[in-house]
């Protein structure tokens, strides 16, 4: 995407000025959220009288700033195309005609944001944060296998079971049979074609039965595969095969497996 | 980060192109190649005010030895692209007109200037330049419209007339010197006697070279027939139209560089014109 903005301003010259005998624009600028600013640096010479010998300088910065909407990170350039000066009584009047170029952030194809909304609708959902790292933690703790399912804290399993519809009393001492237990979403194998998703999948399973869990995550600007994979105790090669990418990028929602036997 | 400067209508971007409003000057360059003259820089892309050149740094250390190397490179100019063009028989009266009617008018208006100071009872410094110097503006004149009627005398029978692509803005700003002289901004280029380019160098350069040296090294390679000789020293001793500015400063500059100009020139011809005398 292009957009032409032009600048212009006034800049009182602290003396007399006959003439500028040369003038230079360089332009610099950073990117901030859903914004461009920058500064325009004006230097150049000018004489106080017409049969001067003798040349001063001059040098203004001129901050200016723009709004971006939608602007992709990392994706933005400045081309100044040109610029015009006039001198009027002791008055630089500088007039930038300058273009933006930059990218808008996408949804990737692979997660859409429609079939989200109706899987939610027709799943009870957790909505956990995952990038609160004690709530991710805490479902890393979270037994996956009829033995670490005894082992679990009642507190964890409140947790977990926090939007069932059915109170389940939970003793420290008591292990939860599967069976019995309310699960809030369970996706099996046989449904799963990686487009299922959810905010948090728990998984009470019987001993034959496999299931898979997916963790959903909204990237962070210095996520990398291998932070994420870290972090999720997966590997690399999985979360590309999942989500068919071949790069992590701010702001997209990327499906992690986590295989349960 | 890109950078642009600017020189008069010329914007240089980041050090490596230079964008230029001017007229697109194909035609010229195809016929400068086609004469085996490559001094000349040919654009990156044209569009259509404007032209993309590339950046040729200057690498200008002294302006006599640039002054120099300029005027080999137009004598090479000339030479290559010279030839005989016949012409109309009114073609030398018109500029003998032309010339007499505007040293007429240049009488006329520094004798209006001389009546205007004469009335005041206290002259400016600028005006006590004019009148210790005014003499010198008269034998001037005279000198102009005597010399004018003799190269008339000695080309109004002639039909035919040497031309040469005439640069036509010739000053040291517009040659750059790296690893070849380029000569550039050529707008005003056109077909004319060769003393154009010359008289447009001098008015330009006047104080900053040594023309003296220059013209020497003209002649050396491009012969000028007696009567191109004498029209280039006709053209060049016309003196400027001081204008009366607000600033009394700028009005001493003005007039004492009238007769710096004057005298200088008469200095720069009066061994050419012993030598005639002479022969």
């Amino acid at each position: 995407m292009k957009k032409a903005f032009n600048f212009k301003k006034e800049i009182s010259l602290s003396e007399n000025v006959s003439s500028i005998t040369s003038i230079s624009l360089e332009t610099s600028f950073n990117e901030a959220l859903n914004c461009v600013e920058g500064v325009f640096l004006v230097e150049g010479n000018y004489k106080t009288h017409e049969l001067s010998l003798n040349k001063k300088e001059f040098k203004y910065e001129l901050p200016f700033k723009e709004t971006i909407e939608n602007l992709k990170e990392g994706s933005l350039d400045i081309e100044v195309e040109d610029f015009t000066y006039d001198l009027e009584d002791s008055t630089l009047i500088v007039d930038i005609d300058y273009e933006v170029t930059y990218e808008e952030n996408e949804i990737p194809d692979e997660f859409n944001e429609e079939e989200f909304e109706r899987f939610l609708n027709d799943h009870e959902v957790d909505i956990v944060n995952l990038n609160d790292e004690n709530e991710v933690k805490l479902i890393e703790e979270i037994p996956t296998t009829e033995e670490e399912t005894q082992n679990t804290t009642s507190e964890e399993r409140e947790i977990i079971e926090e939007n069932t519809d059915e109170e389940v009393e939970i003793s420290e001492e008591t292990p939860v049979e599967n069976d019995e237990r309310e699960v809030n979403i369970i996706a099996s194998p046989e449904e799963d074609d990686g487009t299922s998703t959810t905010n948090v999948i728990l998984n009470n399973i019987e001993k034959e039965e496999k299931y898979i869990t997916y963790h959903v995550y909204i990237c962070e600007s210095d996520d990398t595969f291998e932070s994420i994979s870290e972090k999720f105790k997966t590997t690399t090669e999985e979360i590309r095969e999942y989500n068919d990418i071949d790069d992590i990028e701010y702001g997209r929602k990327i499906i992690i497996p986590v295989k349960d036997e | 980060m890109n950078k642009i400067r600017k020189l008069g209508n010329v914007s240089i971007i980041n050090e490596e192109r230079v964008r230029k409003k001017d007229k697109d000057n194909k035609e010229i360059f195809e016929y400068l190649e086609s004469r085996d003259f490559h001094n000349y820089l040919n654009p990156l892309e044209r569009n259509e005010e404007e032209s993309i050149y590339p950046y040729i740094k200057d690498i200008t250390i002294d302006k006599y030895q640039k002054g120099e190397d300029m005027i080999k490179t137009v004598s090479l100019l000339h030479n290559k692209t010279s030839y005989n063009k016949e012409i109309n028989s009114t073609k030398y009266k018109k500029i003998h007109d032309n010339i007499i009617g505007h040293v007429n008018y240049l009488d006329k208006y520094y004798y209006e200037m001389l009546d205007q100071i004469e009335l005041e009872e206290f002259p400016s410094p600028s005006d006590t330049i004019f009148l210790r110097s005014y003499s010198k503006l008269l034998s001037l004149f005279d000198f102009l419209k005597q010399e004018t009627d003799r190269w008339y005398e000695g080309v109004k029978n002639k039909t035919k007339q040497r031309v040469v692509l005439n640069h036509g803005n010739l000053e040291l700003d517009h040659m750059l010197k790296n690893d070849k002289d380029y000569l550039i901004s050529w707008d005003k280029s056109t077909f004319d006697s060769p003393i154009l380019d010359i008289t447009n160098l001098y008015h330009k350069e006047w104080q900053n070279l040594d023309f003296e040296y220059l013209l020497k090294s003209y002649f050396e390679r491009c012969s000028l027939s007696d009567d191109e000789k004498k029209l280039l020293f006709i053209n060049i001793a016309i003196p400027n139209i001081v204008k009366k500015d607000k600033d009394e400063m700028i009005n001493v500059n003005a007039m004492r560089s009238l007769f710096d100009y004057i005298y200088k020139t008469e200095a720069l011809i009066r061994p050419y014109y012993s030598e005639e005398k002479k022969e």
